[in-house]
């Protein structure tokens, strides 16, 4: 992933000053939903998945005027996702009995015992991407028409069959790919600024 | 051509295909591809692949879009909100109680979504009409109590701390005290709903009016005579709470409103300053607010009582008379060290005017020791009434040494980017406004409309009455349009309808072409086509004649504000997402233009000859933008302290006019995006309208406090200076809030609509 560690160091900076609420609000509202999501997945209920999500981010602010960014360390989405795989392998092994670890000091070592199961990094940025495609969509919604975006959330979201989608619509199957692969090539492009200014401005 | 068959067709390649997903194929390839694609599913799969560039974690995340979105009651939303109060609120911010809204509509989804039109959302049983404030215990909203028929303020614990059973309990505790007093100068409790399972909520008497600290922050200091008066009122207000055992615990500008119509002074929020200690205290451990005002025993965390109260109130009174706070310092823990370990600067050396009188009195109500002050409310107010008998009499002049308020008469404030030339012509005639700048030649006021301005705050005339007005109307008037002979007035109603308003012969008639509210009307000169644009999304163009419709388009979403071109080709829309649309009636299927302003666009603009549009966010700022450019930034105006609400060009477009939730309008220069000039408190509440007459001189606003006033922007006072603007006219005749100001073509009259459901038309010239 390409860094621009200066305007990183910008933002980071605004979130450290801790009086920018509206990079605290940024920063809550794209991160919020992905660790959420992540915990929901390895299989916390909704409470708990709530609860965890809370004390990531409030021990991340907390923390924010300690926090140096370091490129050799990774980027922040990567230290963020380390630091919730944690706390969702701690709570899922205080589910299960185990003893439970206390203290930060060892915390390091402890990630260093998880194993990284692939699919785990991979729905942490499924979640991220969703989140980034969510607020892409809202975006881009307005610059097609009606029956174009029907036909893209038949096929694309909902993965019904283009024909079955077109008959609905009044749409041949080829018009039905046309507007599908338009709209997500629009998405595509959108996600991609959308990534590059959460980089570039929100770390 | 020979008839083709699907397969017939050749595969297009890859290159093709790229250009297809992007739309950007020629119509005739477009058509023969899409019919290949048909039976091609060779092709099919190509293009799709083509179109998300083989990026597998892209699809797969398209697909989850599908996933049914978090139920409202999944722990989730309260989790978010906690930690947003606590991200946000934890940190010793010394202006933190009193932030204007920010991005308005934004954290109000609390609120139930309501039916009626012009509504914001729900509240019990309260039809939410827009966010007035919020602080640090939540959001403060204007709403309409429907059986009693009154508007009244509904303060909404914020969701964070709604959550904290202590903070909950004492909120509605506290609010319960306070509505059992019933007084004057007490901001009226009339309901407390705590019980059921949503937020809990006060409901309060709405004063219309601004805060102390408003008018602080304004005037900078305030008469001996104003801060005498609004000692004894406030006095008064806590004598009647003591009285009842209820201290208030939190006295500081912020919470001590004026009335704008009788210009009593009223406390508010009794007690609740309380439960937000409680709340912060149990989450961070320490207290969050402005210890500007507090006592030293509170100070040091020691039982409060009355007398802490009047200590706050001498703090702030020690304020008004010096336009600085008694005990100030670089950080809040310094401002608490120096007011319990040092003595506040002698009044008489801050401001040697202050009577002898007046400083004892602050002295004894400043005092460390609770027992050396005044020991009741009673006594001070008494005391402060018996000096007030004796300087009421006294003229102003001798005794308001420090009022700033009192506008001086002399011809100032030359805007800076006038050529000499110019600048000595409007100096010579000083009330010729607006020569040979204007299409219609010169303007002439007489010198007695000149000469005697109103002064909004104390004046008892309501200025002259309109020379037309039609009878109440289906409802609120939102927008203003005439044709060029004056005959056809169109208006834009808050129930989706156009009336049309002939104002010399009193004829009016009516269409509905809308579900919501009408933002935006225009019309051409001669009065056939109606352009408007409404709440339910849409924006139509009607012949006026037969009333059909000649071009409609529909926004994705609704819209807030909408503009039309001079040539009446283009049009631009703004919404509550941020989004500023530019649309051609050539092509209503998609905007020809985005940009991305932030915020609820309250207001956009086209410029007249420039391929400029503005727009007006509620996030405080203006934008313009050049259409001539693909996209990217436009210039940013940053100046105001609150949401703006409406703006204008000047007929060469030289200057963009803003007006805003602060009382504010501001000059802006539109080539560098300076500030020219700022008429601080040109209206005593916010200001929902502004128009520029065609000769490019004269400024005509509109407020909340229901008041019209029309400016001479030569003669404004210089940015920044002490001087009060003074308008040319004031009328004051609407009775409610007046949402638009249009001048006629020619200029010579004003039309206003807004609340009160009329349109009136104002004689500014013969």
């Amino acid at each position: 992933m390409a860094e621009p560690p200066l305007t990183r160091a910008t933002l980071l900076a605004r979130i450290r000053d801790g009086r920018d609420e509206e990079a605290w609000r940024e920063f809550l509202h794209l991160y919020a939903p992905v660790v959420y999501g992540f915990a929901r997945n390895r299989g916390l209920q909704d409470a708990d998945a709530a609860d965890l999500m809370q004390e990531v981010l409030r021990s991340v602010a907390r923390n924010a005027n300690k926090l140096e960014y370091d490129p050799k360390k990774g980027t922040f989405r990567g230290w963020l996702y380390t630091v919730t795989r944690n706390k969702v392998y701690n709570f899922l092994n205080s589910q299960r009995n185990r003893p439970k670890a206390t203290g930060d000091a060892d915390s390091n070592d402890r990630l260093e015992s998880i194993p990284d199961r692939d699919d785990d990094t991979d729905d942490w940025e499924l979640e991220y991407r969703r989140q980034l495609s969510t607020k892409a969509m809202e975006r881009v919604r307005g610059e097609f028409q009606d029956s174009s975006w029907k036909a893209f959330w038949g096929t694309a979201v909902e993965g019904r069959s283009p024909s079955e989608v077109g008959s609905e619509l009044k749409m041949s199957t080829g018009a039905v790919y046309v507007a599908k692969s338009r709209i997500i090539s629009r998405l595509r492009d959108e996600v991609q600024k959308l990534e590059a200014e959460a980089e570039n401005e929100a770390w | 051509m020979a008839i083709q068959t699907r397969n017939q067709i050749r595969c297009p390649d890859d290159d093709e295909l790229r250009l297809l997903a992007r739309g950007k194929l020629n119509a005739d390839r477009h058509a023969t591809i899409e019919f290949h694609l048909c039976e091609c599913p060779d092709c099919q799969c190509r293009l799709d692949e083509i179109a998300s560039n083989g990026d597998q974690l892209f699809s797969g995340c398209i697909k989850s879009l599908n996933r049914p979105p978090l139920p409202k009651e999944s722990a989730y939303w309260t989790a978010v909100s906690a930690v947003e109060v606590s991200i946000t609120g934890t940190h010793f911010d010394s202006d933190g109680d009193t932030l204007p809204p920010k991005d308005n509509e934004r954290n109000l989804d609390f609120l139930e979504p309501t039916t009626t039109p012009g509504r914001i959302g729900k509240i019990g049983p309260f039809e939410v009409i827009e966010e007035v404030g919020r602080g640090g215990m939540g959001v403060v909203l204007r709403a309409v109590d429907a059986s009693l028929k009154r508007e009244v303020a509904v303060k909404v614990l914020d969701p964070g701390l709604s959550q904290q059973k202590v903070a909950r309990e004492r909120f509605c505790r506290e609010a319960q005290a306070a509505a059992k007093v019933s007084h004057d100068n007490l901001v009226a409790v009339y309901q407390v709903s705590g019980e059921t399972d949503g937020l809990p909520y006060i409901v309060m008497q709405l004063v219309k009016g601004e805060t102390l600290e408003n008018r602080l922050k304004n005037a900078g200091k305030l008469s001996i005579h104003e801060t005498v008066r609004i000692g004894m009122q406030a006095a008064a207000g806590l004598a009647s709470a003591h009285a009842h055992a209820l201290i208030h615990r939190d006295i500081k500008p912020a919470n001590i409103l004026i009335e704008s119509s009788t210009n009593k002074v009223k406390l508010t929020d009794f007690g609740l300053a309380r439960a937000e200690e409680d709340a912060k205290l149990t989450r961070t451990g320490f207290v969050a607010g402005t210890p500007l005002y507090m006592a030293p025993e509170q100070a040091r965390g020691e039982s409060v009582d009355a007398r802490s109260d009047l200590f706050s109130l001498g703090s702030v009174l020690y304020e008004s008379l010096t336009g600085r706070p008694a005990f100030d310092a670089k950080t809040p823990l310094m401002v608490l060290r120096r007011l319990t370990d040092e003595q506040h600067e002698p009044l008489h050396k801050v401001a040697p005017e202050v009577p002898d009188w007046l400083e004892d009195i602050i002295d004894k109500l400043l005092e460390k020791d609770p027992k050396d002050r005044y020991q009741t409310a009673e006594d001070l107010e008494k005391d402060l009434a018996q000096h007030w008998e004796c300087i009421k009499q006294d003229s102003q002049d001798k005794v308001e040494a420090a009022c700033p308020l009192r506008p001086t008469r002399t011809l100032r404030g030359i805007i800076r980017s006038r050529s000499p030339q110019k600048l000595i012509l409007s100096l010579s005639l000083s009330f010729l406004i607006g020569l040979g700048f204007g299409i219609f030649g010169s303007w002439f006021f007489t010198p007695k409309a000149f000469f005697e301005p109103k002064n909004s705050l104390t004046q008892n005339d309501r200025g002259p009455k309109a020379i037309a007005e039609t009878s109440r109307l289906t409802g609120p008037v939102w927008s203003i349009a005439s044709s060029k002979d004056g005959r056809t007035v169109a208006a834009g109603l808050e129930d989706g309808s156009v009336v049309f308003w002939n104002p010399v012969d009193g004829t009016t008639s009516k269409i509905s072409p809308h579900d919501g509210t009408v933002w935006s009307v225009s019309l051409d000169p001669e009065a056939k086509t109606l352009f408007t644009a409404s709440d339910d999304g849409k924006i139509k163009k009607i012949n006026i004649t037969n009333e059909g419709i000649t071009g409609e388009i529909q926004h994705d979403r609704s819209i807030r504000s909408s503009a039309l071109n001079t040539e009446m080709t283009k049009v631009i829309s703004g919404d509550r997402m941020g989004f500023v649309k530019v649309w051609d009636f050539q092509n209503t299927k998609e905007p020809k233009q985005i940009f991305e302003h932030k915020g609820v666009i309250n207001a956009v603009a086209f410029a007249n000859n420039k391929p400029w549009v503005a727009s007006a966010s509620s996030n405080k700022t203006a934008v313009i933008w050049n259409t001539e450019k693909e996209a990217g930034d436009g210039l940013i105006l940053r100046g105001h302290d609150g949401p703006v609400y409406s703006i204008a060009f000047s007929p060469d477009d030289t200057i963009l006019a803003t007006a805003s939730w602060d009382h504010n309008v501001i000059l802006w220069n539109t080539t560098t995006g300076a500030r020219i000039t700022r008429i601080k408190d040109a209206h005593d509440e916010g200001i929902w309208g502004i128009d520029f007459a065609c000769c490019g001189k004269i400024l005509a606003t509109a407020g909340q406090d229901g008041i019209v006033k029309v400016w001479n922007i030569d003669t404004l006072p210089p940015d920044n200076s002490d001087e009060k603007a003074v308008p040319i006219f004031t009328f004051s005749w609407h009775s409610g809030t007046v949402h638009s100001v249009h001048f006629t073509a020619d200029g010579k009259q004003l039309l206003t609509g807004g609340r009160d459901g009329t349109i009136r038309l104002w004689k500014l010239k013969d």
